[in-house]
C-alpha cells in the first residue's frame, strides 16, 4: 500500500505537472462523458462503422447474457479475460459458470484471487493481501506441481500454465479503460501483457465498458491515460496502452475475426440523474482513495468493499448492487482524506454520508452513535455537574455500565469537563476595542465545555493582536451527525449556526476556531448541508486560529513555556489536511522558539472524531489498529514533546502513547512586559 | 536512452546500416535464441534482418499462412518488430499495427526486439498522444490501425507489491535505435 503512495509523489514531481489544472481538465472531461448520453450513441455508431458490433446492456444480467450468446454462437466452452472490474460488477464469471462456460482470469492478481476463491481486495493490486509463500502453496496445490515460494518461479509457473489456454481460446474478454466516440476506439491498459494476448490471439474479442467511461475525443482520452497512470501505481504510463478500434487481419487474412462492445448501464443512468451520486461517475478508478483511507488500510477490501472496494466503492456499491451490499459504509470514519487525494476531486465523504443516511433510515442506528450525536446535550449536563460528573465518568464501574448501555468503549479516555464553561467565564470580561477588526470565536464543544482555558488563551491572543472578540450564540459544529448519516439533523444544526454566523459576517466579523473539525465543517461541509450564498459567505470567512493569525505572528511576543533540548513532534489532524495541513500551527511554535517536525503516516490517527470511542471492533479496536503505525512513528521519532490542534486526536495519541499531548497554545507564554503590538 | 533504462527496456544505438545485422545477431545470441519471428518490418530492412539471423530458424510472418501465425509466434524465442515512433521523455515505443501478426510477434515470445528509427522520436507524451490521435483520425472507418504504447517489458506488482517482469508478455525488451535510417 505504501508503494502506491510513495511512487505517486515522486512521479508527479518528475512530470512537473500542474496538478490542479490537470485535475480540472480530467474532471471536465469525465463530467461531460458521464452526463451527456449522446456521446455513447456516437461511440456506438463509430464502432459499427469500423465493422464491430455494439450491445447496450441495461442490466448486469443483460450483459452476461450477451457474452453467453456470443460464446455459444462460436462454440466456445471457455474464454480468457484480462482484468475488468466491470465484468466483476455484473458477476460475469459466475453467470457463465452457471451455464457451463468457464471464464479464465489471466491477470496475475485476479488469477490468484480466483485460485484462492476470494474476491480482489484492491482496485489496482487485487492480491495485495497475499504473501509469496501463500501464493506458492496455493498454486502448488492447484497445479499439482511443486512451485518454489520465489516470485520468479511463481511467474514462470503461471506463464506456462496459462499459455495453452490463451492459444486455445476462441473468445477473449477485456474491460476498457476509456471509449473514444470520435473514432470508435477503446483504450485497454495492462501491465502484464495479458490484455495484448486476450485481444490478439482469440478469434472473438468482447470488450465490456461502463457507460461513464466514454469520452468524445482522443485528446480527452490522452488526459485520462496520463491521469490514470499517475494516480494508480505512480509509474508514468501503464506498460501497454492499446488503442483498439477494430479487429485486424492475421498475415493478410481477416479470418472471420469479430469485435463486440458491450456498453453497460446497470444503474449509471440513474446515478447520472442523482445530484449527489452523479459525482461517482467521475471516478477514473485510479485507486488513490483506497491507498489513503485509514480504515481500508487496516481492514482491506474483503471487509471494506463488496465488489467495488474502498471509499469510492461505497457509493458505487450502493448504486449498482444496492444498499444491502453497502453496509461497509459504516467503516468510513469521515476523515475526508479520500476527497483530498482524489485526482478528480470527487467528494467521496459526502456521498458516503448519503449512503449512511439511507442505510440508517432502512436499518436503524446503533446506540453509541445516537449517544455521540447527543454530545452537546451531554456536555451541558456534565459540565453543570462537574466535578461530580468527572469522578463519575472515570469510575470503572460506570464505564462498564456505559459500555453496556451506551456502547462507549471502557478503554477509551474521555475528556473531562470544566465546572465553568467558556461562555460563563467570559461574562466577566469586557471585550477590547479591536482596531484590527472583529472576530467571532467558535468554541465547539471542547473549548466550551472541556477546556475553556484553551478558548480563553485563543481569545487573549486575538485581543493582543488587536481584534475585538466575541463568542456568538452558536451550537456545536455537529460532525457526528454527518459521520453517522443523520444529514437532516446536520442540516438543521448547520442552518441554525449559519443564521447566527451569517449576520456576524455581514457585520464584518471573521470566524475563528481552535478546533480543526469545526473549521472543516464550516468551510467544507456546511456549504453542502445548506446550499446557497449564506453558507458560502460564512465558509469564505471561517479560519483556523493559527491560519488566521499567521500574517501577524511577528507582533506576538511569545516564548516557549517548556524548556526542551529536542524537538516537538507535530500531528496533523485529517480535517486540517483539507485546510492548512498544520503548517500555520507549526510556524507558530517555531516562531516561539521550538524546533518542530511533523510526524505522519499520511493518514488518520485512527480516532476519527467519536468513532474510536465506540465499543468493540467497529470503534475502539479498529481505531487503535489504524493508529498503531502512527504511534510507532512517534515512538521512533525521539520527539520530546507531542503537539496537535485537534482535541480528539490528542485523546487518541494519549491513549496510544501514554504520553502528555499538548495543544500549541499550551506551549507558549507571552512576554507580559510588552503586552501587545498596539 | 535514460528513459528507456528507467523502464527496464534495453536501448542499443545502431549508428551504421551494416551494424544493424551485427547488433541484432548479438542480442539474439545473448538470449541463446533459436527461433525468431519477424513482423511489420519495412521491406527495405528485411534483408538486413535476415542477414543478422542467418543460420537460425527465422520466419517473416507476412510469408506464413495465416492459420500458422499464432503457433509460429508461440514457438519463437524472439520476436522482431517495428516501432512507428517513440517518446523520448518517457521511453515508450509506439507500435502501429494494421495486421495482428505484428502484435502477436511482439507479445508471445519471451524476448522482444523492436526496431525504431531514431529520427522518429517525439519529445513528450503529449506529442506522442497527439501523433497517435492523428494516425487514428486520418484512417478510414474499418481501416483503423491498432496502436499500442509499450513502456518497457511486461510487468506485474501483484506479488507483495514487488515489481517483476515477464508475466505474460516478454520479459526482455530491446530497442534498437536506428540512427542511420532511412539514410541516403
Ligand atoms: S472519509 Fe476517510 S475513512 Fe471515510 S472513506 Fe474517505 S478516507 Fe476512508
Ligand atoms: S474516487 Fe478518485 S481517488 Fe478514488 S479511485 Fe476514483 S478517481 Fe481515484
Amino acid at each position: 500500500m505504501e508503494r502506491g503512495r510513495a511512487n505517486r509523489a515522486a512521479t508527479i514531481q518528475q512530470t512537473g505537472l500542474d496538478l490542479p489544472a490537470f485535475r480540472d481538465r480530467v474532471r471536465s472531461i469525465k463530467e461531460t462523458a458521464a452526463q451527456d448520453p449522446s456521446i455513447a450513441d456516437a461511440f456506438a455508431e463509430a464502432v459499427r462503422a469500423n465493422g464491430g458490433r455494439v450491445f447496450f446492456a441495461a442490466t448486469a444480467r443483460d450483459g452476461v447474457r450477451y457474452v453467453l450468446d456470443i460464446c455459444r454462437a462460436n462454440g466456445a466452452e471457455f474464454l480468457v479475460k484480462s482484468k475488468s472490474l466491470t465484468s466483476e460488477e455484473i458477476e460475469m464469471n459466475q453467470g457463465l459458470a452457471a451455464e457451463g462456460i468457464r471464464a479464465i482470469e489471466t491477470d496475475l492478481g485476479e488469477l490468484l484471487c480466483q485460485v484462492a476463491g476470494e474476491k480482489p481486495s484492491h482496485l489496482v493490486f487485487p492480491a495485495i493481501h497475499m504473501t509469496s509463500d501463500r501464493i506458492a502453496r496455493m498454486l502448488t496445490q492447484a497445479y499439482g506441481e511443486a512451485i518454489a515460494p520465489e516470485p520468479s518461479s511463481i511467474l514462470s509457473a503461471v506463464r506456462a500454465r496459462l499459455r495453452p489456454q490463451f492459444l486455445a481460446a476462441t473468445v477473449g474478454v477485456t474491460g476498457a479503460n476509456i471509449g473514444i466516440a470520435e473514432t470508435g476506439s477503446i483504450v485497454v491498459e495492462t501491465n502484464e501483457g495479458n490484455g495484448r494476448l486476450v485481444t490478439s490471439v482469440p478469434r472473438v474479442h468482447i470488450a465490456l465498458i461502463g457507460l461513464e467511461k466514454i469520452v468524445r475525443r482522443w485528446e480527452d482520452a490522452a488526459d485520462l491515460v496520463r491521469g490514470h497512470a499517475i494516480s494508480a501505481t505512480g509509474q508514468r504510463m501503464t506498460v501497454y496502452v492499446s488503442l483498439i478500434s477494430q479487429r485486424q487481419s492475421v498475415a493478410g487474412d481477416p479470418m472471420g475475426r469479430e469485435f463486440h462492445v458491450i456498453i453497460l448501464d446497470n444503474g449509471r443512468t440513474r446515478m447520472r440523474a442523482d445530484p449527489v451520486f452523479r459525482e461517482a461517475l467521475n471516478c477514473i478508478r485510479c485507486g488513490a482513495c483506497m491507498n489513503v483511507c485509514p480504515t481500508y488500510g487496516v481492514t482491506g477490501g474483503h471487509v471494506f468493499g463488496h465488489i467495488y472496494p474502498g471509499p469510492i466503492g461505497i457509493p458505487w456499491t450502493a448504486n449498482v448492487h444496492g444498499l444491502e451490499d453497502a453496509g461497509f459504509a459504516h467503516l468510513c470514519v469521515s476523515c475526508g482524506l479520500c476527497h483530498e487525494i482524489c485526482p478528480v476531486d470527487i467528494d467521496i465523504p459526502w456521498m458516503i454520508a448519503k449512503v449512511k443516511e439511507q442505510d440508517v433510515d432502512a436499518h436503524g442506528q446503533p446506540i453509541a452513535e445516537r449517544f455521540f450525536m447527543a454530545s452537546e446535550a451531554f456536555a451541558k449536563i456534565a459540565s453543570l455537574t462537574a466535578p461530580f460528573a468527572n469522578g463519575f465518568l472515570s469510575h470503572p464501574a460506570v464505564r462498564v455500565a456505559m459500555e453496556k448501555t451506551l456502547g462507549v468503549d471502557r478503554r477509551r479516555t474521555l475528556p473531562s469537563f470544566a465546572g465553568r464553561t467558556l461562555r460563563q467565564r467570559l461574562r466577566l470580561r469586557t471585550p477590547g476595542s479591536g482596531h484590527l477588526g472583529r472576530v467571532a470565536f467558535f468554541p465547539d464543544l471542547y473549548a466550551e465545555y472541556n477546556n475553556p482555558n484553551l478558548g480563553l488563551k485563543a481569545i487573549e491572543i486575538l485581543e493582543r493582536l488587536g481584534y475585538s472578540v466575541r463568542v456568538p450564540d452558536v451550537q456545536w459544529s455537529g460532525m457526528p451527525y454527518v459521520s453517522y448519516g443523520r444529514l437532516e439533523k446536520a442540516s438543521k444544526l448547520a442552518a441554525r449556526n449559519l443564521r447566527v454566523l451569517g449576520r456576524l459576517v455581514e457585520e464584518g466579523y471573521a470566524i475563528v476556531s481552535t478546533e480543526p473539525t469545526a473549521v472543516y465543517m464550516l468551510r467544507k461541509v456546511y456549504p453542502k448541508l445548506v446550499v446557497g450564498d449564506l453558507a458560502e459567505k460564512v465558509a469564505a470567512r471561517s479560519h483556523g486560529l493559527f491560519e488566521f493569525i499567521e500574517p501577524r505572528l511577528s507582533a506576538l511576543q511569545a516564548t516557549p513555556a517548556r524548556e526542551i533540548d529536542g524537538f516537538v513532534g507535530f500531528h496533523i489532524p485529517c480535517h486540517d489536511r483539507a485546510l492548512s495541513s498544520g503548517i500555520p500551527a507549526m510556524h507558530f511554535l517555531e516562531r516561539a522558539g521550538y524546533r518542530v517536525r511533523p510526524v505522519e503516516t499520511g493518514t488518520c490517527c485512527g480516532i476519527a472524531g467519536t468513532f474510536g470511542m465506540k465499543e468493540g471492533w467497529l470503534g475502539y479496536e479498529l481505531s487503535m489498529a489504524v493508529g498503531e503505525k502512527l504511534f510507532e512513528q512517534f515512538r521512533a521519532s525521539g520527539c520530546e514533546l507531542i503537539a496537535t490542534e485537534s482535541s480528539v486526536c490528542s485523546l487518541q495519541l494519549r491513549d496510544g502513547l501514554s504520553r502528555e499531548i499538548l495543544h500549541p497554545l499550551d506551549m507558549i507564554h507571552f512576554d507580559s512586559s510588552r503586552p501587545s503590538s498596539s | 536512452m535514460v528513459a528507456l533504462r528507467d523502464l527496464k527496456a534495453e536501448p542499443h544505438a545502431v549508428v551504421t546500416k551494416p551494424s544493424t545485422s551485427q547488433i541484432l545477431r548479438f542480442l539474439v545470441d545473448g538470449h541463446h535464441a533459436k527461433r525468431v519471428v519477424v513482423a511489420n518490418v519495412p521491406s527495405a530492412l528485411r534483408p538486413l534482418v535476415a542477414d543478422g539471423l542467418r543460420g537460425l530458424s527465422v520466419q517473416f510472418l507476412e510469408e506464413v499462412p495465416s492459420k500458422d501465425v499464432v503457433k509460429a509466434c508461440a514457438d519463437a524465442d524472439v520476436g522482431v518488430t517495428w516501432a512507428e515512433f517513440a517518446i523520448a521523455d518517457d521511453g515508450a515505443v509506439v507500435e502501429v499495427a494494421h495486421d495482428d501478426s505484428a502484435r502477436l510477434a511482439a507479445s508471445l515470445p519471451i524476448v522482444h526486439v523492436v526496431l525504431l528509427p531514431t529520427e522518429r522520436l517525439v519529445q513528450d507524451i503529449g506529442e506522442g498522444m497527439a501523433a497517435a490521435g492523428q494516425l487514428l483520425r486520418s484512417s478510414e472507418p474499418g481501416h483503423r490501425p491498432t496502436i499500442t504504447f509499450i513502456s518497457g517489458p511486461s510487468r506485474t506488482g501483484d506479488i507483495e507489491l514487488r515489481l517483476l517482469y515477464g508475466v505474460h508478455g516478454p520479459h526482455s525488451l530491446h530497442v534498437m535505435l536506428l540512427d542511420w535510417y532511412p539514410g541516403r
